[in-house]
């Protein structure tokens, strides 16, 4: 149903969107190679950019599924490192 | 010393959009010969590029890159709407 | 690959509508006021008449301490905003022991260049639209600024995917076809938006890194223990002052702004902070003026308010802060020279014609595809409505809050507020008429209205002070005459629109009559 396609698009681009480029900017954050409140800053700036390419994605994929699927290709494992990295710095 | 810079961007652009079959058709009633045409488009993109160029010699690179956006962007401007009246007064 | 709506390019297309069209009133506004906030200063100027003179920061700097000795020697903290460039007054604010930051808003005075207070009608100025631009108003300041991030976002993705839509992005590159109907609303659409493209792309995308801390503050909990250990890595690490109790008189400012010019190569300061004034711990933190460099951040320096010492100069900003703070210096364009703030003009005004084209082209093309155009479905009805309010509706606000400087009473109390009030009530009676007249009327009404009361401006201007278009020529007073040549041109532009309008017979028309004819034969 249409209705579904595009709501299931449009919640991928906008709350998945922000998830991934969420991560991105934290990911930057923790990993690149430079002073800390540089990587900080390199992150949010990278981060938009990344929230408009998962929009476009999101609906020019060829179905919501397969962008969901896309989304959490990237996102599910950076979260998951990510969530390793700062367990393992509070520990 | 930015005038130059915005004339030459008015030229070139002028000469690029001569240089497009649909314009030429508008404004002279036909299309001109190839050859004209890619001489028209050339001399065109080198102008927009000099005017370009130019921002960044007579402002410095942080703020000639910015002023040539604007340059280039008047340039694109007033060769639209010239050709929009031109078009319209036939 | 099949999107959304079919291929790539249509669905792009379908998403570019979408995303503009959800957005679209309120990214007027933002554009509207974003592109009256480069001449913020001007405009300023233009609503306190009263104020005459020249510019002098150092002057005005030294003045501003005196008064600010006199009147608020115990404060915890005294802020100086100095002119810049095209300003003359500087603004004061004061804040004593045990009031929180937003006080200051409320303790602020207006200092001529001698640093004396200024007697002239109680306004934000330029001020108020340039707020607008990102607070929007009536609403706490956070809401607004998510409101206004969610609209730049939208915004990112409709350019992005109308620049994948428009194949044609050469092909019609300075095609503008006049009265074709949908036809042209689309041609001027494309015009604005791919013009100024890179105007476009950039105003958006730095607006968003503006306030990136409070958008994706993940790297910051990712990266930090704490907030504070971000803003002390990223702005500077010096703790406040603690008040000793001894006093201690303030060391010449004329002297540290001379000190501070040396290291900024000659720029100016633009803004002035105190701490603990008067008292030996006293730290003093100039800002270096906006308009003399694209880097919004470039070196504060601070120094003792006793001594007169200089701080050590802070470490040079690495790759990442240095863009962003250029982003952010691109974005506001304080630092730009008159030729390149009328281009940031231009092109800003040039966005903001896009997305009112933008607007009006779906109303144009969805008119066509309606089975009864009497009765059009509510989403054509809501947004042909909405169209008439902003599109038209928005010139009104400007002109009655212009208006409103010029003709209210001087000592009316709250007259700032009311000030802003005009605004919002010239809106919304161009809301009102749009709900309640038929969309073409409306449209006319709404129109003629606006350039009525842009073109009365230079009149009352020339009639209640003495700084009317005509005197002003005569002084060779840029700023006014400018001014008001400005509210002149944008009542021709209106007045222009409505009597287009007025002389394309309404469809409506076109069809009833045809079956009137129908019904009569």
């Amino acid at each position: 149903m249409r209705a579904l396609d595009v709501t299931g698009r449009a919640t991928a681009a906008v709350f998945g969107g922000y998830a991934l480029a969420a991560l991105v900017a934290a990911a930057c954050a923790r990993w690149l190679p430079m002073a800390r409140v540089e990587a900080v800053v390199a992150g949010m700036l990278v981060s938009f950019a990344v929230y408009a390419a998962v929009a476009i994605f999101a609906f020019a994929s060829r179905s919501a599924a397969r962008a969901w699927i896309g989304l959490a290709a990237i996102g599910v494992p950076l979260a998951v490192a990510l969530a390793a990295s700062l367990h393992g710095a509070a520990a | 010393m930015i005038a130059l810079p915005l004339v030459a961007s008015v030229l070139g652009f002028a000469l690029l959009c001569l240089g497009m079959s649909r314009h030429q058709r508008d404004l002279f009633g036909r299309s001109l010969p190839a050859g004209r045409t890619r001489a028209a488009k050339a001399a065109g993109w080198l102008l927009v590029t000099v005017a370009y160029a130019g921002s960044l010699l007579a402002e410095g690179a942080a703020l000639g890159a910015v002023y040539g956006v604007g340059v280039l962007t008047f340039g694109a401007a007033v060769v639209a709407l010239t050709v929009t009246g031109l078009s319209r007064s036939r | 690959m099949n999107g959304v709506n079919g291929g790539l390019r249509q669905s792009m297309a379908w998403l570019h509508t979408w995303a503009g069209l959800l957005v679209g009133w309120l990214l007027l506004a933002i554009f509207a006021t974003g592109t009256s906030a480069y001449f913020q200063d001007e405009i300023t100027r233009w609503m306190q008449p009263e104020i005459t003179g020249v510019r002098q920061p150092t002057r005005a700097a030294e003045g501003a301490v005196t008064w600010l000795t006199a009147h608020q020697p115990d404060a915890d903290s005294w802020s100086i905003a100095l002119p810049g460039q095209r300003a003359i007054a500087s603004t004061v604010y004061w804040r004593q022991a045990g009031e929180d930051r937003s006080a200051a808003r409320d303790n602020t005075l207006t200092l001529d260049g001698n640093g004396q207070p200024v007697v002239s009608r109680p306004t934000l100025g330029g001020a108020f639209l340039y707020r607008m631009h990102f607070d929007l108003h009536y609403m706490p300041v956070i809401w607004a600024r998510w409101v206004v991030g969610f609209c730049a976002m939208f915004m990112l993705v409709a350019i992005v995917s109308g620049v994948i839509t428009h194949k044609k992005i050469f092909a019609d590159f300075f095609t503008l076809r006049f009265g074709k109907g949908q036809r042209s609303w689309l041609d001027a659409h494309n015009l604005s938006a791919v013009l100024a493209l890179p105007f476009h792309l950039m105003i958006t995308f730095t607006g968003l890194v503006t306030l990136q801390s409070l958008y994706m503050p993940w790297g910051v909990a990712a990266a930090y223990p704490n907030k504070a250990a971000y803003f002390a890595d990223a702005f500077g690490s010096e703790s406040p002052p603690v008040r000793s109790g001894e006093p201690a008189p303030m060391a010449s400012l004329g002297g540290m702004i001379a000190q501070a010019r040396k290291v900024w190569g000659g720029a100016q300061p633009g803004f002035i902070d105190i701490a603990l004034p008067g008292d030996r711990h006293g730290v003093v933190r100039l800002f270096r003026s906006g308009g003399d460099a694209m880097d919004a951040r470039e070196k504060t320096l601070l120094f003792d308010a006793a001594t007169g010492h200089m701080h050590p100069l802070p470490a040079a900003k690495g790759g990442a802060s240095a863009t962003e703070s250029t982003m952010v210096g691109l974005h506001a364009g304080r630092y730009a020279p008159y030729a390149l703030r009328w281009l940031y003009f231009l092109c800003s005004l040039a966005g903001t014609l896009m997305v009112a084209t933008g607007l009006v082209l779906w109303t144009a093309k969805r008119r066509l595809q309606l089975p009864d155009p009497d009765r059009p479905h509510l989403g054509f009805v809501l947004v042909e409505r909405l169209n008439i309010a902003t599109v038209a509706g928005l010139p009104l606000a400007f002109a009655c809050h212009f208006l409103a400087n010029r003709l209210l009473p001087v000592r009316m109390d709250d007259r700032a507020t009311w000030e802003v009030h005009a605004f919002f009530i010239g809106w919304g009676a161009a809301l009102l008429i749009a709900c309640v007249q038929r969309p073409r009327r409306a449209w006319l009404a709404v129109l003629m209205l606006g350039a009525a009361a842009f073109a009365a401006l230079p009149v009352v201007d020339e009639l209640t002070t003495e700084r009317g278009l005509l005197p002003s020529l005569a002084r060779g007073d840029g700023v006014f005459v400018g001014f008001d040549l400005t509210m002149l041109a944008l009542a021709a532009a209106l007045g222009t629109a409505a009597w287009k309008l007025y002389r394309r017979p309404a469809g409506a028309r076109r069809k009833h009559a045809a079956i009137a004819a129908g019904a009569d034969a």
